[in-house]
């Protein structure tokens, strides 16, 4: 077979790039930066603190840890969704063991701790101290929600100050050709997802976890549960079919529900146009605040009801993209999103409340196991 | 069946071209490495003439950090001065620069580019470039693909610059200035 001269450079070109991508990065396999800070409760004191980090489910452990300097400060490059288990010693004694969920596409992650230190002590001798956690802080940052210009910021600054940390640490010499690259994440690579576009459904299998617990009408156990998906039946938007899509789902017993929590506490985002259902910038700063206390608090889940006003079509349209937008915005940010139920998109006074006391928006329901 | 052939390796190529670049590069890290480096060194007070003039970083040479460093420090401050890059083919465009990065496509000239830059209070970085620290440079990569550096406390000296001992530490290698009187 002839072939012209410039088509074997298009063969050598192709095979040559062919190679190439084989070494290129999955697109979620960009290192996560994790960095974080252990005080002491009293006065961040020197911690003689040592982390041990184990890859859950093979149970290797982790290497590219920077352990925690004079002031507490230490860096991580773990591999976003998957599970860690995280282990502070404070000496020979029981050492404080955390388990840590690095979600997907997570790219920067701290985690700030405050630790005791409790003496140990037997027939009246002490014997040394075990750490205790008083307090933790998370924040993360994903890429979906990121400018691709603060990304490349966020990841300067971490490498600048991970930089630092290896410069001010005790080692007498860092050999930065050793750990630097440890360092160096395929950022690049990485194919940052766009938002789903709110008036797209998203794919169903997000929501196969959740579904199973969605259904309706919370405060009435023997209501009937398809009255919401009733009253929606002539809505045709991608939200509602959605949420309709779930009303053949198996009930939850949601008397048994009601009583192994408690309500602890409870936010409303008000709507004052009850056609617009964009989220503020100040209820985006709550839903995070939730969001970081769910994340902290392991007991701690959280129930969203959204109140639609009988009005009009559209008003319905409008609560039901206002509970989608939420329920999509609280589950980018939390860790475990099986702790976020949708409980009920209704008229108030279908769930036998008064309107005046529960006006257009929708309810976050923060509850703990009893 | 020519034509057929023909088409797919068009195809082909033009398939090749939409998928991702391979990455890492060490320059990111290196870029960082700079921009750190500023917090532990002090230059003499002439180095600025006012104490909200810009820290200006030069780029001698190929630059190999593209337009990420543009990006970073776009509105960025340390201790209350804004940055500035400038990039050039010939030292003398960059005189006003605090911080020089000569990039390692400059080494064949690296005699004469050092000695225009220690006239000025300027910390020079070089790229894996040889007999970089002899001749009176600063800090040098010990090649295009290391992070290990070496220093000149010297070539600092001469020009009123000073290195804290923290970075020192870590130098592989603390040169002799040749050139530094």
């Amino acid at each position: 077979m002839y072939l012209a001269p410039y088509m074997w450079l298009f063969i050598a070109f192709f095979i040559f790039f062919g190679i190439n991508t084989s070494e290129a990065a999955p697109k979620d396999m960009a290192a996560a930066m994790v960095r974080g800070k252990l005080l002491t409760q009293e006065n961040g004191q020197p911690l003689h603190t040592h982390l041990k980090v184990l890859h859950l489910e093979s149970g290797t452990q982790e290497h590219n840890i920077s352990q925690p300097d004079m002031e507490g400060n230490y860096f991580m490059f773990l591999q976003a969704g998957e599970f860690y288990q995280v282990e502070v010693s404070g000496g020979a004694f029981r050492p404080y063991i955390f388990e840590l969920f690095i979600p997907r596409y997570t790219y920067y992650y701290e985690i700030d701790k405050t630790i005791a230190f409790e003496k140990v002590n037997l027939l009246g001798e002490e014997l040394g101290q075990r750490t205790r956690i008083l307090y933790v802080s998370y924040n993360l940052v994903k890429l979906q929600d990121s400018r691709p210009v603060d990304i490349i910021r966020t990841r300067y600054k971490f490498l600048g100050e991970f930089i630092e940390h290896l410069i001010n640490s005790n080692d007498t010499a860092v050999d930065f050709d050793k750990v630097l690259p440890k360092a160096t994440t395929p950022l690049d690579a990485v194919e940052i997802p766009a938002l789903p576009d709110a008036d797209e459904g998203e794919p169903r299998e997000k929501y196969v976890r959740i579904s199973r617990q969605i259904d309706s009408l919370i405060q009435d156990p023997n209501s009937d549960p398809d009255l919401f998906f009733k009253r929606i039946d002539s809505l045709q938007n991608a939200e509602l079919s959605y949420l309709k899509s779930h009303s053949e789902e198996q009930p939850i017993e949601w008397a048994e529900l009601w009583e192994i929590s408690r309500l602890i506490a409870k936010h409303q985002l008000l709507f004052t146009n009850p056609k617009r259902a964009r989220i503020s910038r100040t209820q985006k700063q709550s839903l995070q605040e939730i969001a970081d206390f769910i994340n902290k608090e392991p007991s701690c889940t959280l129930d969203i009801l959204a109140f639609v006003s009988s009005a009009t079509d559209d008003n319905r349209r409008a609560a039901a993209k206002r509970l989608q937008r939420i329920h999509r915005y609280l589950q980018k940010r939390i860790d475990n999103t099986e702790k976020i139920r949708i409980l009920a998109l209704a008229s108030p006074e279908d769930l036998g409340l008064k309107s005046e006391t529960s006006p257009e928006g929708v309810e976050i329901q923060i509850r703990q196991k009893k | 069946m020519q034509i057929a052939i023909r088409s797919l390796l068009l195809i082909s190529f033009s398939l090749c071209t939409l998928l991702p670049a391979k990455a890492q590069t060490p320059y990111e890290m290196k870029a960082a490495f700079i921009l750190t480096l500023m917090k532990y060194v002090s230059f003499p007070e002439y180095a600025f003439e006012t104490p909200t003039e810009r820290i200006r970083i030069g780029i001698l040479g190929k630059d190999p950090f593209g337009d990420q460093m543009d990006r970073v420090l776009e509105n960025q401050q340390l201790n209350g001065r804004y940055w500035q890059i400038k990039r050039a083919k010939v030292a003398n465009e960059l005189w006003k620069c605090h911080i020089v990065f000569i990039a390692h496509s400059e080494k064949d000239n690296i005699a004469e580019i050092l000695q225009y830059f220690r006239q000025y209070p300027t910390l020079t970085v070089g790229d894996g470039i040889p007999n970089f620290c002899e001749n009176g440079g600063i800090f040098n990569f010990k090649s295009v693909e290391s992070y290990r550096i070496e220093a000149s406390i010297d070539a600092a000296k001469h020009i009123g610059i000073t290195i804290s001992a923290a970075i020192l530490r870590h130098a592989t290698d603390i040169v002799p200035c040749k050139v530094c009187e």
